[in-house]
């Protein structure tokens, strides 16, 4: 026989079946596709940043993360099936260990949603959402592009110091945001939010009367007048 | 004649919003009715102060939950009037249509939540074990006339697009088309369910009338919404900014809500009093339903029969409305913002058709900041007439022998419900 079998049945468009188990689901899927690919095939939501088909496979976010049967973590975005195997995407442990990466990933990403062109469409909103990391503002979720913004015409609105995920009609409306969601966590965020507010001529002093509307008994409260403090004492 | 004497209390009376707890004492020449709103008092007027005229109507609009539009489009109005804003006709059309949605809504859920009062129904509950079919009929009904109000104003409780500076959604004319038509169908529907219920009407109390007739409703217009003018049925026609001169707010020792009185005497006001004021102005259908209810205007316990009524008046007067502007409109309504400025002072009041009544809004702004801040709800309006009626109500069943507690507590919770007080309004 001048080929093997299986170059044999390439050429003639045969596909291999593998069977896999993913999380006590039993699916067939062809040979060589990737983990993650399967998984999303079959109505498993695994959270991706960096693969891109076709592109980039280059497990940078290891948000895909996937247990063995063994209890070892993979890649699923990298990792292409070979043999009939067992694998677990979704688990508490499992959504514990992404939410850590994916907190991880947001701490050096320098949040500044209101300037961002990709609001109202952010992946990273999306996958904040999923899973139940908070401290992206409102804006991420406004669909107002920048040039748009209410703030830019001198209509005061919390959406860059209040965490977004609220979903609520005044947002996804292209409303204001009185802040009734809480404020968001992260200091530099907050920071730049008030220094931006400085840039487009609000008083500093309105912004907090309005936050006190929804804000007055948190007890963060008292750190974001800390904060006001200092993005107004940058200019003595 | 044997010499009776009563004192009872009803804790927390049934099917209405809010803590409302009623005291009665007396014997048959005399009773003494109380009207305890005994719901915390709030203090809205009073925590807007020297905050920025914007920030009013959204603040104001968190008095009620149920009734959260009429307070938004009212503030609004009177803020708007004291900067001295005037917007397109419009916008003023669309906080139209949207308020009249909710005064369709509210007079449909309190119809039923009434149901104990005038059929054999002994709550909610039982009245959709014994009439299924009308119980989801009304549910129904209740879901869709929502769902129309969201294509207005998003969210219905708290909501957040009709005013002058939150709306961020612009209203479409395909929208506009969509709700007439709907509307319409709607106004048929609701003649069917006021047909059907009309079947099944045994009221507790069939023939009482009012111990005060005069009543208040907006003047001007057929049916007005919003107006500058009240109207009262003794046929005094005043500018709303006139309103101190003749309606009077007093406070009682046993209820946490004020009560107001009009020349010195109770009046009421709500779906009854619009009925007999406006009804030649009513379409051909909703006065069929009134013929077709029989409804004595006389008699308080018929404001739920004006409620339903109503319900088929509003939804073909807000169908034509939203077919005329949808007509008028080229593409779309844009939403329209109040800028702030520090500069500004004056003065605004306005009035507008709340679903249980007249509700005044009252606003005074110096240099940019609100400095007074007055608010009279439809229910306030009520306290003293239901006060006086429900004094009547017990005496008159005294005297007809009808001395059993139960019973009287009965039609004394009958009444108070008949009047649809919203308590938290109440004490704002």
């Amino acid at each position: 026989m001048l080929f093997r079998k299986s170059v044999r049945k390439r050429w003639l468009g045969v596909k291999y079946v593998v069977k896999l188990k993913l999380n006590d689901k039993e699916i067939e899927a062809e040979k060589g596709k990737t983990l993650l690919e399967i998984a999303l095939e079959n109505g498993f939501d695994i959270p991706h940043l960096c693969m891109l088909k076709n592109l980039y496979y280059g497990t940078s976010c290891r948000l895909c993360l996937v247990m063995t049967s063994r209890g070892k973590l993979i890649p699923s975005c990298y990792y292409r099936v070979s043999g009939d195997e067992e694998f677990i995407v979704d688990s508490p442990e499992l959504r514990e260990i992404r939410r850590v990466n994916f907190e991880l990933i947001l701490s050096y990403h320098k949040i500044e949603c209101w300037l961002c062109n990709r609001k109202g469409n952010c992946k990273l909103m999306d996958i904040s959402r999923k899973l139940g990391v908070e401290g992206l503002p409102v804006c991420s979720q406004c669909p107002l592009a920048p040039d748009e913004c209410l703030l830019t015409k001198g209509i005061l609105c919390l959406g860059m110091i209040t965490l977004s995920g609220c979903d609520a009609e005044c947002i996804t409306s292209g409303g204001q945001c009185w802040g009734c969601r809480g404020p968001v966590t992260r200091e530099d965020i907050l920071e730049r939010a008030f220094r931006r507010y400085k840039e487009l001529g609000f008083d500093l002093n309105d912004v907090l009367f309005r936050a006190e509307i929804f804000w007055n008994s948190l007890k963060e409260f008292e750190r974001i007048r800390e904060v006001v403090e200092k993005v107004k004492g940058d200019d003595k | 004649m044997r010499n009776i004497s009563i004192e009872f209390g009803i804790r927390e009376v049934p099917g209405v919003a809010g803590r409302l707890d009623a005291y009665v004492k007396g014997s048959k020449v005399s009773v003494i009715v109380n009207f305890g709103v005994l719901q915390d008092p709030r203090f809205f007027e009073r925590f807007v102060y020297r905050r920025k005229p914007v920030d009013v109507p959204y603040l104001m609009s968190r008095i009620c939950g149920v009734c959260s539009v009429v307070h938004l489009t009212c503030s609004t109005l009177a803020v708007e009037k004291a900067l001295g804003l005037k917007h397109d006709e419009k916008i003023l059309v669309v906080r139209e249509i949207a308020k009249g949605m909710e005064i369709i809504q509210n007079n449909l859920v309190h119809v039923l939540m009434c149901v104990s009062d005038f059929t054999e129904a002994r709550n909610v509950v039982d009245f959709s074990k014994k009439y299924p079919k009308l119980f989801s009929m009304m549910l129904g009904l209740n879901s869709e006339v929502l769902n129309i109000y969201k294509r207005i104003g998003g969210r219905f409780i708290h909501t957040p697009s009709i005013g002058a500076t939150y709306s961020g959604k612009p209203i479409y004319k395909a929208e506009l088309l969509s709700i007439g038509i709907k509307l319409k169908r709607l106004s048929d529907q609701f003649y069917d369910l006021a047909n059907n219920l009309a079947n099944i009407w045994k009221p507790i109390i069939p023939e009482f009338k009012d111990a005060a007739p005069k009543y208040c409703v907006l003047g001007g217009g057929s049916y007005p919404l919003f107006s500058d003018k009240l109207y009262f049925s003794d046929g005094a026609v005043i500018l709303v900014e006139d309103y101190q001169k003749y309606i009077e707010e007093k406070m009682n020792k046993y209820s946490n809500a004020k009560y107001t009185l009009y020349k010195g005497k109770p009046f009421y006001t709500g779906s009854r009093a619009r009925l007999e004021a406006y009804y030649t102005e009513l379409s051909n259908k909703a006065r069929d339903a009134v013929k077709l209810l029989d409804i004595d205007f006389k008699n308080p316990f018929e404001n739920v029969k004006a409620q339903l009524v109503e319900i088929i008046h509003m939804s073909s007067m807000l169908s034509r409305m939203a077919l005329e502007l949808a007509e008028s409109t080229e593409n779309k309504i844009s939403p329209v913002y109040i800028v702030d400025s520090d500069e500004i002072s004056g003065e605004g009041v306005s009035a507008a058709t709340a679903p249980r009544g007249v509700l005044i809004h009252h606003y005074k702004i110096l240099e940019g900041k609100m400095i007074y801040a007055n608010v009279i709800t439809p229910t306030v309006m009520n306290a003293r007439h239901i006060e006086v009626n429900g004094s009547k109500l017990i005496e008159e069943l005294l005297s007809s022998g009808n001395t059993d507690e139960t019973f009287l507590k009965k039609a004394l919770s009958a009444l108070l419900r008949a009047y649809d007080p919203c308590l938290p309004c109440a004490v704002h």
